[in-house]
């Protein structure tokens, strides 16, 4: 029992000092064998497996969800820039009605207005646009998405999400790892940590970024944190090769790669006879050989010639101004199809006008981006419905932040954390279902709020994971996704 | 550990819990006839971690369903809205509600949607309520307690023992009927100990002369030599800058450079080259603007508290500053405590001894930190390189000035027309510069020509200042503004819309030996410019009588040696964090370290010179069966090289790497697709041998991190990272095997492998080998790379993929047999043998 006889380090006269933290646990937790445990646990058993050799190394390996759910995988097509709310899915007639006066004439307690950009005291703006209801469950959508109205009774609209930064950097960290801070891992590091991916051919966690640029922050929005590099999402280019490295370029030939990867294998193999019970070097061989099929596959997944007229055409591939988001929303099907747990679309890149970002002009704006991605992700919905995937599918459309009720410039409208709306479909989502409101013209959540937490919470719920069970060990914490809050949004699934 | 705990622990719990169950069921009985032989139950350690686990989620200060509290034990006898004092009746389990609620006899069962408590878990508490429900005290322990020198264990085998860490971890084999792992190769060792140190190979001519001297202090004059060679100072800054989250940008939107912060990197570089006493080290970073004015190094050192992440467009200052107070509070106690203090950031840490009020006490020591730029006192090193850019700007402004001056007179009479009576006539060189502009748009004679050279001239003055920026004798640091500090308070739930009691500067309590020691003594350093508070801190930090300090540093330096830490989580000692493995050595070694000043390159030597450093990494049936993760050190840990020192070696062993040292970051080239991933990356392009430097010299953009280092498992530059993952993943695999980098320097290896061996395909196998893995091949892999070279050379030759030799050597090599030699150099520096370290 390691009883110690050093008088510094006296050993209790009962238990002693738990020797590491997984010890610590089980002791702590004798009848305590519950999933939140064997969470704890599996980190602890990981690095076991890593020195040990006793367990299977893969870290990406498949892992069961904590209770059963429909959901296997996660297509989150993110908005970035931050769509407005009252111009998509959050129909305000008070708007209209207010249109022109000040926020505080149509809201009693506004309390003090804060934009990003300045300009607190402009008025009020009514939508542009018009909105009418559609499907058997009569939600209204406005006219910038016909097609995606056509979805609505498979589609639930959290109409009172909120964050809280009003300043693009920290609200999209927020919204993909739910701190405002730089540095924590993802929704999809966390999904790929507390799942694996059946498919180890391809990466289990793609990001597909807009052709005109990453989002603000980079790389960081996908990453794992301080969670091992493993769980970070992979960049994911939608022809050709489509992940860094994965061909060898055009002076080597597949001949000469496979000739050249023999001579490594048996070399490698050679020398792990020679020290014998190290896995890591097992490991290392099995690395390259599963590179090496990822290198057939990838391509296989971005290469669409086997899709029919009819299915590019559902995802808009046939009009050049639909074509390159409707490739990535097939490709994010294509994905899914082969088992990777967790894909993220941008739709918008850099900076400006090229995203969601409408501080100048919400017609011209949002009549670009909306009808860029209207019918694609339509098209996606309907092909995932048609071939039985959207059941084992959520998807999650989404900005940072949403935008102000009042304008900016006379046009546009300026950042708003205090609400917008986020809309999931499939994996056991209720479709043609309103959950939440913003208050009268759309300035803050208003019935039952959600903060980003709570969406956190769903969407790992959604998957099988219960957010205050999938912990994560890191500076003396066991480390949420939702923090120290998020409640499960029920009543989204049916 | 683990092994021994489940054999050994496991019967004896069962015998416990068997009485324990006893007691439970009567509970009267026992009471009165207690066996005297009735292990007595700890509330600390038996019974306050179970109900921590499992209740704190609902009923602690931040969630307190049904009124009930139980962070304290006074909370907890208090109980809730029903139970009350009802909770917990002591001598009588069977009236406490709180074993009713764990029961389920009174319903909700606790806890509610979780696994109920065995029964095994409930005997235990009640077995504890029956003996009088009595709150222990907590006895310091380990870590909490100073450090003594322990007494250095005798051995069986003597002969093995070189110094007395050996005896250490003999000691403990000798116990479990184990045998420490035969000493490795001469090669192999020398491998080892480079990398460890240097961060490179050794060249082929190095480990021959290793290999041929025979005497008996060959190894200890190779660690001196390494311990003395600059490239040791940037292997082992590496591992510092990886705990400070060393970062050259702010990170968030912008992700702005940070043009002066390599000063930082350089000092931790020269730091470890000079070996500067590591209580001075800690001294200088904390407090050096208050400590050591005078000291440049001392003022950059500073820039420690300048590392975290910055949002630049932050809209909320005060969340900002506190987030920054926040992050080099955690950093602080994270890397020089070795104590996750963030814990208490929101209450009292639930596992450690560090309660809020301690947490708001340290962060009190930074809250009238001001981020400053400082210009440096001494000699400037870099003025020789910037002189000629400040003549070049004294000249083109010269220039830019007589251009001027031809327009003063048009400017003087435009500022004449809107001269107020009384007014003197002055113009400046916007005035004159809105003359070049009319003048130009009325196309006076030589005015276009004008406008031009003064736009290029103004350019040319950018691009040097933009150069020289950098350079100046800048550093970005914090400074304090007077001697009175504002006031500090806890913040209830770290929430700075809830601030709470006022704190004043103290320590940690836990750390402290007696209370009188808790309250900091400040005094503001002459000059009234600072309130003396970091210095105060600083002092306490970097000192012997600090329990946590010499451990946690000398444990980190056992960690990279050994790949493994004495304590496995090296900025937790706490109860989160793994035990000690070795708890006396520990203790041995970093009494020893304040003995030898603080002196790490001392401490290196010890451990290097160790029999145990020097055992191979073999491991025999028996050891992996009884210590299977190896935490007795029977033979030596397996190490893979960090990204950085992988790319570095690859760079040493193409004979490409740039040794020079210090300065502004550089840039490798990176591909446009990587490039791509973010809205600004802005990536600056180096000349080729810049981008050849060691990779600690790259650019370090929060956003983007170059792609060889990212594969295999970078520190993630926006939180402190303690000891690097080894993650194997197939990305690793495309990294090495396909990428650029690697194929490019495989192309160069084969140069030197062509220059060196001439055209004798043998010769070239035999040099390949050297260079890459410091040996030669044997037979079979001669054999076997002979085959390779011929079927590569046949494969190239007919898809005419050639490499152009880039040394020309007679007879000729044809590029087809160039390009095979290149992919067998490619070959080699993918092999395990080249990643891993025996």
């Amino acid at each position: 029992m390691g009883q110690n006889s050093n008088k510094q380090f006296p050993a209790l006269p009962h238990m002693r000092n738990a020797a590491s933290r997984r010890e610590f646990l089980e002791r702590a937790g004798v009848g305590f064998g519950s999933l939140a445990l064997q969470f704890m646990l599996a980190q602890e058993a990981e690095a076991d497996a890593v020195r040990s050799g006793t367990k299977n190394l893969n870290p990406l390996a498949p892992k069961p969800p904590m209770f059963a759910t429909k959901a296997k995988s996660v297509i989150f097509l993110f908005m970035y820039g931050g769509p407005s709310q009252v111009d998509t899915f959050d129909p305000k007639p008070e708007l209209t009605k207010y249109d022109g006066k000040t926020l505080k004439t149509a809201l009693a307690n506004v309390g003090e207005v804060k934009t990003f950009g300045g300009g607190n005291n402009a008025p009020l703006m009514r939508s542009p646009f018009k909105f009418q209801k559609y499907g058997k469950s009569g939600i209204e959508v406005s006219e910038l998405f016909p097609n995606l109205a056509t979805c609505v009774d498979d589609m639930c609209f959290l109409r009172s999400v909120y964050g809280d930064s009003n300043n693009h950097a920290p609200a999209l960290f927020e919204m993909n790892t739910g701190s405002i801070l730089q540095g924590y891992p993802s929704v999809g590091s966390w999904i790929t940590y507390g799942l694996g991916t059946v498919n180890q051919d391809l990466p289990a966690y793609v990001v597909m970024t807009d052709h005109r640029g990453g989002p603000i922050g980079g790389a960081p929005n996908w990453s794992s944190g301080f969670m091992p590099a493993t769980y970070q999402g992979t960049v994911f280019r939608p022809e050709g090769t489509p992940i860094l490295d994965l061909s060898p370029g055009k002076t080597v030939t597949a001949e000469e790669q496979r000739t050249s990867l023999d001579l490594l294998n048996k070399l490698n193999q050679e020398h792990a006879l020679s020290h014998p019970g190290d896995t890591n070097l097992e490991a290392r061989i099995a690395a390259y050989e599963l590179a090496y099929r990822m290198q057939a596959h990838a391509p296989e997944v971005v290469d669409i010639k086997g899709e029919t007229e009819e299915t590019r055409g559902l995802y808009g591939l046939d009009n050049e101004r639909t074509e390159k988001f409707g490739r990535k929303c097939l490709l994010a099907r294509r994905l899914v199809e082969r088992g990777v747990r967790f894909v993220q679309v941008y739709s918008g890149g850099g900076h400006g006008d090229d995203t969601w970002d409408a501080h100048g002009n919400i017609v011209g704006n949002h009549g670009k981006h909306a009808g860029d991605t209207d019918k694609p992700i339509a098209g996606l919905l309907k092909d995932l419905k048609r071939r039985g995937l959207l059941e084992n599918t959520l998807v999650v459309w989404g900005g940072e932040f949403g935008r102000m009720p009042i304008t900016q410039g006379g046009a546009g409208r300026d950042h708003n954390p205090g609400v917008q709306t986020v809309w999931m479909a499939g994996g056991g989502v209720k479709g043609g279902t309103v959950i939440g409101s913003s208050d009268e013209v759309g300035y803050k959540a208003g019935e039952d709020p959600y903060h980003l937490r709570d969406l956190h919470a769903t969407i790992l719920h959604a998957m099988g994971l219960n957010h205050e069970r999938l912990t994560y060990l890191y500076n003396g914490r066991f480390q949420r996704l939702t923090g120290t809050a998020g409640t499960v949004i029920k009543n989204a699934f049916s | 550990m683990r092994l021994r705990f489940h054999l050994c622990a496991l019967p004896l719990l069962l015998v416990f819990t068997a009485q324990a169950t006893a007691f439970a069921q009567a509970p009267r009985l026992q009471s009165k006839k207690l066996p005297v032989a009735t292990p007595a139950i700890s509330y600390r350690e038996q019974v306050e971690p179970y109900l921590k686990a499992i209740c704190s989620s609902c009923h602690s200060t931040d969630k307190h369903n049904g009124e009930f509290v139980m962070d304290t034990p006074a909370q907890l006898f208090k109980g809730g809205a029903t139970s009350h004092a009802r909770i917990i009746v002591p001598g009588h389990s069977s009236q406490s509600l709180l074993i009713s609620y764990l029961k389920g006899s009174k319903q909700p069962q606790m806890p509610i949607g979780g696994t109920p408590a065995t029964a095994t878990q409930i005997a235990q508490i009640a077995a504890w309520i029956d003996q009088g429900a009595k709150i222990d005290v907590v006895r310091p322990v380990f870590p909490y307690v100073p450090a003594v020198k322990s007494k250095v264990p005798a051995v069986k085998n003597i002969r093995w023992a070189r110094n007395p860490i050996d005896n250490f971890i003999l000691s403990k084999l000798e116990t479990k009927g184990l045998q420490p792992a035969p000493e490795a190769g001469k090669v192999t060792l020398m491998r080892r100990v480079f990398a460890d140190l240097v961060g490179e190979p050794p060249t082929p001519e190095e480990a021959a002369a290793f290999v041929k001297d025979t005497s008996a202090d060959a190894y200890e004059k190779l660690i001196d030599r390494l311990l003395a060679d600059p490239r040791y100072g940037e292997r082992w800054a590496r591992h510092w800058l990886d705990l400070v989250r060393y970062a050259d940008t702010h990170g968030f939107e912008n992700d702005g450079a940070r043009p002066r912060a390599w000063r930082y990197r350089d000092y931790v570089i020269r730091a470890f080259n000079a070996d500067k006493p590591y209580d001075r080290f800690i001294k200088e970073q904390i407090a050096g603007d208050e400590l050591y004015p005078t000291d440049a190094d001392a003022i950059v050192a500073t820039g420690y508290a300048r590392l975290s992440p910055w949002d630049e467009l932050s809209t909320d200052h005060p969340q900002r500053w506190q987030d920054y107070l926040n992050d080099v509070t955690d950093t602080t106690g994270s890397v020089m405590l070795g104590l996750t203090v963030g814990c208490a950031k929101c209450h009292s840490h639930k596992y450690d001894r560090v309660t809020i009020k301690d947490y708001y006490s340290l962060q009190s020591f930074f809250i009238s930190t001001r981020l400053e730029e400082s210009r440096l006192p001494g000699t400037d090193p870099y003025a020789a390189k910037t002189e000629p850019w400040h003549n070049q700007i004294t000249r083109l402004s010269a220039d830019l000035k007589a251009i001027r001056e031809k327009y003063r007179s048009a400017a003087e009479e435009e500022r004449r027309k809107s001269l107020r009576p009384g007014e003197m006539l002055r113009i400046d060189d916007g005035d004159m510069d809105r003359a070049i502009d009319r003048a130009t748009d009325a196309r006076l004679p030589g005015a276009e020509q004008d406008h031009r050279r003064k736009d290029e001239i103004q350019g040319d003055i950018r691009s040097i200042e933009d150069k020289l920026r950098p350079l100046e004798p800048v550093a970005e640091v914090v400074k304090e503004g007077g001697k009175s500090a504002p006031p500090a308070h806890i913040l209830l739930r770290g929430n700075l819309a809830t601030p709470g009691e006022e704190v004043r500067p103290s320590f940690i309590e836990s750390l402290c030996a007696s209370k009188d020691q808790v309250e900091a003594m400040v005094v503001p350093p002459p000059g009234d410019r600072s309130t003396g508070r970091r210095t105060a801190l600083a002092n306490w930090i970097a000192n012997p009588a600090n329990p946590m300090t010499a451990r946690v540093m000398v444990n980190r330096l056992w960690q990279h040696h050994f790949g493994a830490g004495i304590v496995g989580t090296p900025s937790d000692f706490g109860r989160n964090g793994d035990h000690a493995t070795h708890p006396e050595l520990l203790d041995w070694l970093a009494v020893k370290f304040t003995e030898d000043g603080w002196s790490l390159k001392k401490m290196h030597r010890l451990m290097l010179t160790s029999a145990a450093y020097r055992q191979s990494t073999q491991v025999t049936p028996l050891s992996a069966k009884q210590d299977p993760q190896n935490h007795l050190l029977s033979h030596m840990n397996r190490i893979r090289l960090e990204g950085e020192a992988l790319r570095d070696s690859i760079l040493a062993t193409s004979g490409r790497l740039n040794p020079e040292m210090f300065g502004p970051g550089v840039y490798p080239k990176v591909s446009d697709e990587v490039l791509s991933t973010g809205s600004t990356h802005k990536w600056g392009n180096s000349a080729e041998d810049q981008g050849m430097r060691r990779t600690i010299y790259v650019f370090q953009r929060r956003s983007l991190v170059l792609p060889i280092v990212e594969a295999f498992d970078a520190a993630d530059m926006n939180n402190t990272c303690p000891r690097r993952a080894a993650t194997t993943i197939a990305p690793q695999a495309l990294a090495l095997f396909n990428g650029d980098f690697s194929r490019t320097e495989s192309k160069y290896i084969a140069a030197r492998v062509l220059k060196d061996a001439g055209a004798d395909v043998e010769k070239q196998i035999i040099r390949a080998y050297e260079l890459t893995l410091i040996r030669k091949p044997n037979s079979s892999q001669l054999a076997l790379a002979k085959a390779f070279l011929q079927k590569q050379s046949q494969l190239h030759a007919a898809d005419g993929n050639g490499v152009r030799a880039v040394v020309s050597i007679r007879p000729a090599v044809s590029e087809a047999q160039t390009a095979a030699l290149a992919e067998l150099c490619h070959v080699l520096i993918n092999t395990n043998e080249f990643v891993y370290l025996d």
